[in-house]
């Protein structure tokens, strides 16, 4: 088919004017992917006050506290930073309140010990008008503004009126694996709990206790030390874990060594922990409620802040989950983890 | 017939030309200028990504410097590292200013700007437990300026593990930004590809457009010459698409072949009315001949008889026989004028003078069985006219009309008179008539006494018509023939009717030069 000279024409025609356009959108729609991409990434966020949360960065239980005071603090317009996350070397939880005073923060959340070395840095930057909030364990004696946590006399408590649960006819040996990492007496608290409540129960024939520290707080050396338990001991028949690192080691020894018969009583919360009390290993495990501690901690700060006074303690519940429960609290360690 | 088109109507080829190619180059241009234009800011945007690292390293770098000309002082008390000891402190404070707009202008996450702040503060710190060592160390105070050193190394370390965390989570910030516009910068190198294709693919057409818009009509015009050169101007005109040079140019042959299909069709007119004219003279010339022809025939060689006739006139005289002599005159006289008239054309008068000596002959074979009388315009004895013609109009009313009627009755009237813009020639008789269908018959040609085997000398009614009309240039014999009769019984009369005042017709009127 021959088509008309004039339809030529307008074919060419058009053709040139559609080239011109597709062009031009073409160039345009780069352009403007060009200044999206610059614009995504100059998305202009702020804050108004910034906090640091400060604390041994290898702890994983922290993550989940840290999770819920950042969230708490967006809400309000606020910031927590992770002091000491990203760096090329480590440092101790109170150079990192040294460090976190020293980069003018609005106030300071951290994850206690009772230490002297922690009672200065905490005194030093309360001096410089930073409020300190601690968590977990207290500073006792530091100029801290408030403090956020449990009791650790309770959770003994808790771990004796379980163990009291699991007694038998035979006296049975109660071993208490201790944190290595940890110089505060919330151990000893922990300890005294248990043995307050077993004994005000009358079960003290019951039961023998030993206590053993895996490890001497370096890298790696507590999981070593568990699995060496574990390999070369006679098992006993009630096992506490005061830290999440040893009731993790301990959960996955015990399921790779195929060994049963042992009740864990376990800290914190995870996948294997979770497996662990799902296939009866662990009898229960106790953790923080971090939905609880990192909003509070927060919300002293911002009352000490704006207020100019916060509560000077701040209690917080005890979670206990076991195979009842564990449907509730399944999921929550990978939002956390998030 | 002119058509043109709209587009590009009144431009030379030159123009066209011109404006295709700057049309092309525009459009190349401008396609190499928008994509030039991207690839720029693709890489301002990509050279821009890591500016921050960068600034953070030279950051670092004088940090590094200033930590390490404060020590030489305080080791030293050079002069030299005092010196770049204060040339690094200001610039350090000058990148610290800078440090926090760095970070609103690039657009950096909460995280980073909280490291930003972090950097700054302990800078600031660092600053200041160096202003206090280094004040320390001008007063000599060494315990001091130690315990200040040690805190501002503390400090320092706190600074330079923030800055590397802040300088790598950048980069892990602008990895990812570079990534994105790398993988964009790929997708304009296809672009840009594809975009020159399309642009070139337009050039290419736009030219062929135009080489195509320029050849057409040439290869339209080169066949319509080869056509001409075969012999046919029969074509339709070239359809004229530009005004151009090639427009001109068909247009111009266009009117070549309308100019040369004109002169064809004139000439041809010209050659058909010759030969028709050749056809004219000889078909008359024909009718001439076979007049004569017969009359030869009749004569049995007339100049033999005319001799013999002259010697029997001759005889009488001698004889003293003045009636013979007289008639044998009129007979020679009579043969004489028929055997003189070779020439076609004759006068009146003549035609006239040869009916009076038939006249005089036939009554006197007859003995004087018709009486003739003659009423002529005396003017019109001069006219022109073919020769032979009224002799056979009288001898055939004599041989239909009057032959058969009682002695003495028969009676011929011979009347010439003008009438408008005609002579009337009549000639009459008091016969025995015709009827109506004899005489339509006769109008149509279909019965001439000639045809009936009359005793004429041989020249037939229909001979004469034809001749006169030969000779007027009449296509119809009503024009110069007609003849009527009141009926049987009641005389017939043939009337001639010759053009008188046509000039530069061959029928006209002529005047003999000899009669004047």
């Amino acid at each position: 088919m021959r088509l008309s000279k004039n339809r030529q024409k307008w074919i060419v025609l058009f053709f040139l004017a559609a080239l011109a356009a597709a062009s031009a959108l073409t160039i345009f729609i780069y352009l403007r992917k060009l200044s999206v991409i610059e614009s995504a990434s100059s998305a202009q966020e702020t804050y108004n006050r910034r906090y640091a949360f400060v604390g041994d960065l290898t702890k994983p239980e922290l993550d989940p506290i840290y999770k819920a005071a950042y969230d708490y603090a967006r809400q309000n317009g606020n910031y927590v930073e992770r002091t000491g996350e990203g760096m090329n070397r480590t440092y101790t939880v109170s150079e990192l309140l040294n460090m976190a005073a020293c980069s003018g923060v609005d106030g300071i959340i951290v994850d206690a010990n009772d230490s002297e070395q922690m009672r200065d840095a905490i005194n030093d930057a309360s001096d410089t008008g930073i409020p300190v909030v601690c968590i977990g364990t207290d500073s006792y004696g530091a100029r801290r503004t408030s403090y956020v946590g449990i009791s650790y006399y309770d959770l003994g408590q808790e771990y004796g009126r379980r163990i009291a649960e699991l007694r038998t006819d035979t006296v049975q040996m109660v071993m208490i694996l201790l944190s290595p990492n940890d110089r505060t007496n919330s151990q000893n608290m922990v300890y005294l709990g248990i043995i307050d409540y077993i004994r005000s129960a009358g079960l003290s024939g019951s039961f023998s206790f030993e206590t053993y520290q895996p490890g001497d707080g370096s890298a790696f050396s507590s999981a070593e030390a568990v699995t060496d338990i574990i390999s070369s001991y006679s098992l006993p028949p009630i096992l506490v874990c005061l830290d999440e690192t040893i009731t993790t080691a301990v959960c996955q020894g015990l399921s790779d060594a195929g060994k049963t018969g042992t009740a864990v009583l376990g800290y914190s919360f995870n996948d294997t922990i979770s497996q662990a009390i799902e296939n009866g290993t662990v009898v229960e495990t106790a953790t923080l409620s971090a939905e609880q501690v990192g909003p509070s901690a927060v919300a002293c700060l911002d009352d000490d802040i704006e207020r100019g006074s916060a509560k000077s303690s701040v209690p917080v519940n005890l979670v206990v989950i076991t195979r009842d429960n564990l449907k509730d609290y399944e999921g929550a360690d990978d939002e956390t983890q998030n | 017939m002119k058509r043109r088109t709209k587009f590009l109507p009144s431009l030379s080829i030159y123009a066209k030309f011109a404006l295709t190619l700057l049309l092309s180059f525009s459009l190349i241009f401008l396609a190499d200028l928008a994509l030039f234009y991207s690839i720029n800011q693709t890489l301002t945007a990509i050279d821009d990504v890591y500016d921050s690292n960068r600034r953070l390293n030279v950051m670092s770098d004088t940090l590094s410097n200033l930590e390490q000309n404060l020590t030489d002082y305080l080791n030293t008390n050079s002069q030299e590292a005092k010196d770049s000891y204060a040339a690094n402190y200001n610039s350090f404070s000058d990148e610290i200013d800078a440090l926090p707009s760095l970070f609103e202008t690039t657009g950096a996450d909460l995280k980073t700007k909280s490291l930003a702040a972090d950097v700054t503060a302990m800078s600031r710190s660092y600053l200041g437990a160096c202003d206090l060592t280094y004040a320390a160390k001008e007063e000599r105070n060494i315990q001091l300026y130690r315990q200040y050193y040690d805190e501002s190394e503390t400090i320092l370390s706190y600074l330079q593990s923030s800055l590397y965390a802040l300088n790598n989570r950048q980069l892990q910030s602008n990895s990812s930004n570079y990534a994105l516009f790398s993988t964009t910068f790929h997708s304009l190198e296809v672009t840009s590809f594809l975009i020159l294709a399309l642009v070139g693919a337009a050039v290419v057409s736009l030219l062929l457009f135009l080489t195509h818009s320029i050849t057409e009509p040439l290869q339209e015009l080169s066949e319509a010459a080869d056509e001409v050169s075969r012999g046919s101007f029969n074509l339709d005109p070239i359809p004229i698409r530009s005004a151009d040079e090639v427009g001109v140019v068909t247009n111009a042959f266009n009117e070549m072949v309308i100019s040369i299909r004109g002169y064809i069709q004139k000439l041809r007119e010209s050659m058909e009315h010759e030969q028709k004219m050749k056809e004219e003279t000889l078909l008359m010339d024909t009718h001439l001949k076979e007049a004569q022809l017969k009359y030869l025939q009749a004569q049995i060689n007339p100049h033999f008889l005319f001799n013999t006739l002259n010697a029997a006139v001759q005889l009488a005289m001698m004889e003293k026989a003045p009636r013979t002599y007289k008639y044998l005159q009129n007979v020679a006289q009579f043969f004489r004028t028929k055997t003189n008239r070779e020439n076609q054309v004759t006068t009146l008068r003549d035609e006239i003078a040869l009916v009076d000596t038939y006249l005089y002959i036939i009554n006197v074979r007859y003995a004087g069985a018709f009486s003739y009388e003659k009423f002529l315009d005396e003017d019109l004895n001069s006219v022109e006219m073919p020769s032979m013609i009224l002799q056979p109009i009288v001898e055939n009313a004599i041989n239909h009309g009057l032959r058969d009627m009682e002695g003495g009755s028969g009676k011929i009237t011979l009347s010439t008179y003008e009438t408008g813009k005609s002579i009337t020639i009549s000639v009459r008789d008091n016969g025995k008539g015709m009827t109506l269908e004899e005489l339509e018959k006769v109008r149509q040609g279909k019965v001439s006494p000639h045809q009936k085997g009359d005793e004429t000398n041989g020249v037939g009614l229909a001979n004469v018509v034809e001749r006169l009309k030969l000779f007027y240039h009449c296509d119809s014999s009503d024009d110069v023939f007609d003849i009527t009769s009141a009926g049987p019984g009641k005389g017939t009369e043939v009337l001639l009717y010759i053009p008188a005042d046509t000039e530069e017709e061959k029928g006209t009127v002529h005047v003999s030069d000899t009669d004047r």
